[in-house]
């Protein structure tokens, strides 16, 4: 995978960015803003994706854009920008090909992130349930703002496709608290699974009222496969840590052991 | 009770509209009946006001068709009832007389025609004119019926004429009228809007139709109506008149008003722009950043990317006015990160989140856990928290920012912090929310801002992303 990144002020950032992009295996090149040396370039090379700054002394990133998605219909184009921009501002074949924004400074998980889905295309998300429960998009783990909103993902993968409603929920992970008190904590949690998934730009998980169901199809989970015979690492470990966990050790035991 | 006054308004110009047009008949008849005894006297001033009304009206036409081209306030509606009305004058009987002298013989019955089918047209219009301004909604089959209907009322009207009957075509386009203005007159009751233009319009028809009516009762064995439509045109004149002035007057006021507000918006957006970037705190994040950086780079990392949203926040608060409710959520977030990596002990935020479909006053969120955040102290305490929770209820929004925190006196801290100051006087501006702060040492701080339906912000403000915060709604 080939990617060129164009900036006034490469020496600022390079060893950021470097840094970053030199843990995948994505090629990169630094260009600056020469209009003329980047579209060369990019119709003698083949180019995954483009990241561009917007403010640029001697070209503009729009502008630029347009010229490169009227050479190649196939590469990506990232802006790089300061300031707040929507995809609604751009031209529509741009935006047809745009992948993200990143904002300055730069954000590593965020990067990642645009990194996997040029070199992926549709995001996936990875679920390890034996031993500790952790969730992966590319290498990056999931960051959850509360461990409640971390273990109410996982019951809700341990349920399979199953509609998790509040009710079992609560019951599961606040068995001891009031029901006011937990319900209040249940959209807490709720809400913060929202915004972990958002953050990560997963969407599979459907939010109702008093209700969420998964959409198992960009999942990858070990738990999964396991149930449908197909290898995975079971150790006698189940999502460790949640009380819940226990319930579902002398099934999978069983399993195992066939 | 605006239900109530509405229907007392309805009520009063139907009770306006039969008088205007008894008054309109009752006056036809008189002065007509004291035409018809051919008084020299009378006849000349019946003349000169037939042209004064006739060049009254070509100014109207002239108006409307300017405006129409100029304001998109005004339409091709009223361009079509001042075209109308010049004809209908046109085609008077007075005007008539001008032009061809008493005996107009063949002109007069033609002008007789053609005077019923203008009388048609601006009936017409008018309902027009209020299907646009009232968003009325009357379909095209309407009108279509409606003309095909007038259509067939001047064929009646211009075959019994000769038979001196035509009254009889006048009388089914006047029940045709009454039952297309019952039908319009639920629609607007429907609408709930009642206003000048709507109560003119309809004094102008209505005087009219009077005069028509009184003109056919009158005239039944005579073919000359001398003196109705030049007195008539005195009404409608005035009608136009005084619509043009309500206008003027109106957006005068409303614009200098406008301005008022916006200029006294500026003032307290600036403030808060001013007070909300403070550098005392950006220079100890940074501080707390570099620190950072010397045990755990990806810490460091990650505070960077924190400072930077802030901060982006506080600059695109410069050119922005609401923002979605889920946003100003995840700036407070940014905010109580911030706090809890500089002061070590972490806040507990709980978001009980009903509803997100609404937007607030951007940084209208943040004074209010900044203070939680100074003062509740709930960080210190085992089971302390900070609250967030919207709910929706039948007539709103109800948002409330808690603590379980110390409390305070409310009476002994005077109007506390500028940013909460700021924020209720934007959100009371813009939105009529009055925010309820409750505190009591000891018990914790409750804020309540109850946000209620249908409280559209004025046009100049500016929404956030408007596109972006859609496309995120799951629900």
């Amino acid at each position: 995978m080939k990617i060129i990144i164009v900036d006034d002020e490469i020496t600022a950032h390079h060893t950021f960015l470097g840094d970053v992009i030199g843990k995948t295996d994505a090629e990169y090149r630094f260009f600056k803003d020469d209009e003329q040396e980047i579209l060369d370039y990019i119709q003698k090379n083949k180019i995954s994706a483009a990241f561009l700054d917007i403010s640029m002394p001697h070209c503009n990133g729009f502008d630029l854009a347009k010229k490169i998605v009227a050479i190649s219909e196939d590469i990506r184009l990232v802006f790089v920008t300061g300031q707040a921009v929507t995809l609604s501002e751009l031209d529509p074949k741009v935006r047809a090909q745009t992948v993200g924004f990143l904002y300055k400074p730069y954000d590593a998980d965020e990067l990642h992130a645009i990194l996997s889905v040029i070199e992926r295309g549709v995001q996936k998300l990875t679920v390890r349930m034996f031993g500790s429960f952790d969730c992966f998009v590319g290498e990056t783990p999931v960051r959850f703002s509360s461990n409640k909103s971390k273990e109410l993902f996982a019951l809700l993968l341990a349920y399979n496709g199953k509609s998790l409603s509040m009710t079992d929920a609560i019951s599961q992970l606040w068995p001891d608290l009031e029901t006011d008190k937990s319900k209040i904590l249940y959209r807490d949690a709720v809400w913060r699974l929202r915004k972990a998934l958002r953050e990560v730009g997963i969407d599979c998980v459907e939010f109702a009222r008093a209700c969420l169901f998964l959409k198992k199809e960009d999942v990858q989970c070990d738990y999964w496969d396991f149930l449908k015979g197909l290898p995975a690492d079971y150790n006698g470990e189940f999502c460790k840590s949640y009380d819940w966990s226990i319930e579902y050790l002398p099934a999978l035991d069983r399993l195992a052991d066939k | 009770m605006y239900m109530k006054t509405a229907r007392f308004v309805r009520l009063a110009t139907a009770l306006i509209d039969a008088f205007l047009l008894l008054a309109g008949s009752v006056l036809a008849i008189v002065l007509s009946a004291a035409g018809v005894q051919t008084d020299q006297r009378y006849l000349w001033s019946t003349e000169v006001l037939a042209i004064i009304g006739v060049c009254f009206f070509l100014l109207f036409v002239l108006i409307e068709t300017i405006s129409a081209f100029t304001i998109s306030d005004s339409t091709w509606h009223t361009v079509l009832i001042a075209i109308s009305l010049l004809g209908f004058h046109l085609t008077g009987g007075d005007f008539i007389r001008i032009m061809f002298g008493a005996q107009a013989g063949i002109f007069a019955t033609v002008g007789r025609i053609l005077n019923f089918a203008f009388f048609e047209c601006v009936f017409l219009g008018v309902v027009l004119f209020w299907d646009y301004t009232f968003k009325l909604g009357l379909s095209r089959r309407y009108f279509v019926f409606l003309g095909v209907l007038f259509a067939l009322w001047l064929g009646l009207y211009a075959a019994l004429i000769f038979y001196d009957a035509e009254i009889a075509g006048f009388l089914f386009a006047a029940l045709t009228c009454a039952a297309a203005l019952v039908y319009v007159y639920r629609r607007t009751a429907l609408s709930t809007r009642t206003d000048k233009t709507f109560i003119a319009s309809e004094a102008l028809f209505f005087s009219l139709a009077g005069s028509m009516l009184s003109s056919q009762i009158c005239f039944l064995q005579n073919s000359a109506s001398d003196g109705v439509t030049a007195f008539h045109a005195i009404p409608v004149i005035l009608i136009f008149l005084s619509i043009y002035a309500a206008f003027a007057m109106r957006t005068d006021r409303a614009a200098l008003k406008a301005s008022e507000y916006k200029l006294q918006y500026e003032r307290i957006k600036a403030r808060a722009l001013k007070e909300q970037i403070k550098p005392h705190f950006v220079f100890n994040v940074l501080a707390a950043i570099q620190s950072l950086y010397r045990s755990n780079v990806d810490e460091g990392d990650r505070a960077v990317t924190l400072l930077a949203r802030h901060l982006r926040t506080n600059i695109e608060a410069t050119d922005v006015d609401f923002i979605p409710f889920e946003k100003e959520l995840d700036n407070v977030q940014v905010l109580v990160d911030l706090e809890n990596m500089r002061l070590g002990k972490a806040f507990n935020i709980i978001y009980d989140i009903d509803c997100t479909d609404f937007a607030v006053p951007i940084l209208s969120l943040q004074p209010y856990l900044e203070n939680a955040i100074k003062y509740s102290r709930v960080n210190e305490k085992e089971d302390g928290f900070i609250l967030i929770s919207t709910r929706r209820e039948k007539d709103g929004i109800l948002l409330v920012v808690a603590d379980n925190g110390v409390g305070f006196d409310p009476a002994a801290v005077s109007a506390s912090s500028c940013g909460i100051r700021n924020s209720s006087e934007r959100l009371s501006m813009l939105m009529g929310v009055t925010p309820e702060i409750e505190s009591a040492p000891g018990k914790g701080t409750t804020v309540r801002i109850f946000i209620k339906n249908s409280t559209p912000p004025p046009s100049f403000l500016k929404l956030l992303n408007k596109e972006q915060s859609h496309e995120d709604h799951h629900r």
